[in-house]
């Protein structure tokens, strides 16, 4: 090897090259919409019959028990599970590492399957006055309560895309979506919010969207 | 046209694909003196109710399961949604 070849330096790049919006105007509060980075996803499968087992093992290590089908179990704001179907769910944590599978791996032992989806899902949080309304014309599922509760979550479609969303506050929402699509996602999203701005104007949607 | 969807409550039918009568569950076996006829049956005759008929359905943009659901063609009213691997449980 030729040592006088620099060394290829390489960076993460976010799926939105970390994307944030403010959407605002005098009839209106700020509505936030922004990528979120820096987040762990690992899918955990349960083979058949091993709930219990792998259910204990994570609350004693991390101190969140595998929640049900449509529901998020937290520990702290650092770890989440994410009940998506029957024998499986998804890790969500902030506390990241080259190799999110292996770490995982140290405490579920042979009890799950696992598979590292960090680089799988582009991550938006959408917050603020029209979060709500913006969301409800897209989205089929009903997120008032008692429907959609701080621990729930749900798999459904937003303009035709796959869409995991979580509900952080009664006006703060987290939407997973796959990474090949997460132009047309944000474009979803973005073109939503504008039309429920007061005083919408198409001129307000930018060019490159 | 809303599928309560037993795990997940109200779900809207275009999360959701079709994929036929639920008598597909029932698959012969392949070592039965008779399997030449029963597989014939099994895949090329169907019942083409006027009523209350069951039927696969997959929550393809929801939790990925399979549904047996039972609904009225005429009136396209869902009586019955059932997971089915509760129902392929029962048939074994």
């Amino acid at each position: 090897m030729d040592n006088s070849t620099p060394q290829a330096e390489l960076h993460s790049v976010s799926p939105l090259g970390g994307v944030e919006q403010v959407f605002s105007n005098e009839r209106s509060g700020d509505t936030v919409l922004k990528e979120i980075n820096a987040l762990d996803i690992v899918s955990i499968a349960t083979p058949r019959g091993g709930q219990s087992a792998l259910s204990n093992l994570l609350e004693q290590q991390l101190g969140v028990a595998l929640p049900p089908v449509g529901q998020v179990n937290r520990a702290g704001s650092t770890v989440a599970l994410l009940g998506l179907q029957s024998d499986q769910c998804f890790l969500v944590t902030t506390e990241q590492t080259r190799n999110p599978v292996q770490r995982l791996k140290l405490i579920t032992g042979d009890t799950a399957y696992l598979s590292d989806q960090s680089d799988s899902w582009v991550v938006l949080e959408i917050s603020g006055d029209l979060s709500h309304r913006a969301l409800e014309r897209i989205c089929p599922i009903d997120l008032s309560e008692p429907a959609f509760t701080l621990t729930s979550v749900a798999r459904t479609s937003m303009e035709h895309l796959s869409v995991i969303i979580e509900k952080l506050s009664e006006s703060r929402f987290r939407l997973y979506s796959p990474r090949s699509s997460a132009n047309s996602f944000l474009h979803a999203v973005t073109v939503s919010i504008n039309n429920v701005m007061p005083n919408f104007l198409s001129s307000d949607i930018p060019e490159e969207l | 046209m809303i599928i309560h969807h037993p795990l997940l409550g109200p779900r809207d039918a275009a999360e959701f694909v079709y994929l036929g009568d639920a008598s597909l569950l029932n698959r012969p076996d392949p070592a039965a003196p008779s399997a030449a006829e029963d597989f014939y049956t099994y895949l090329h005759l169907r019942d083409n109710t006027a009523g209350e008929h069951r039927e696969l359905w997959y929550h393809e943009q929801g939790d990925r399961s399979w549904l047996v659901l039972t609904r009225n063609t005429l009136t396209h009213e869902i009586t019955r949604v059932e997971l089915a691997r509760d129902v392929a449980g029962q048939a074994s």
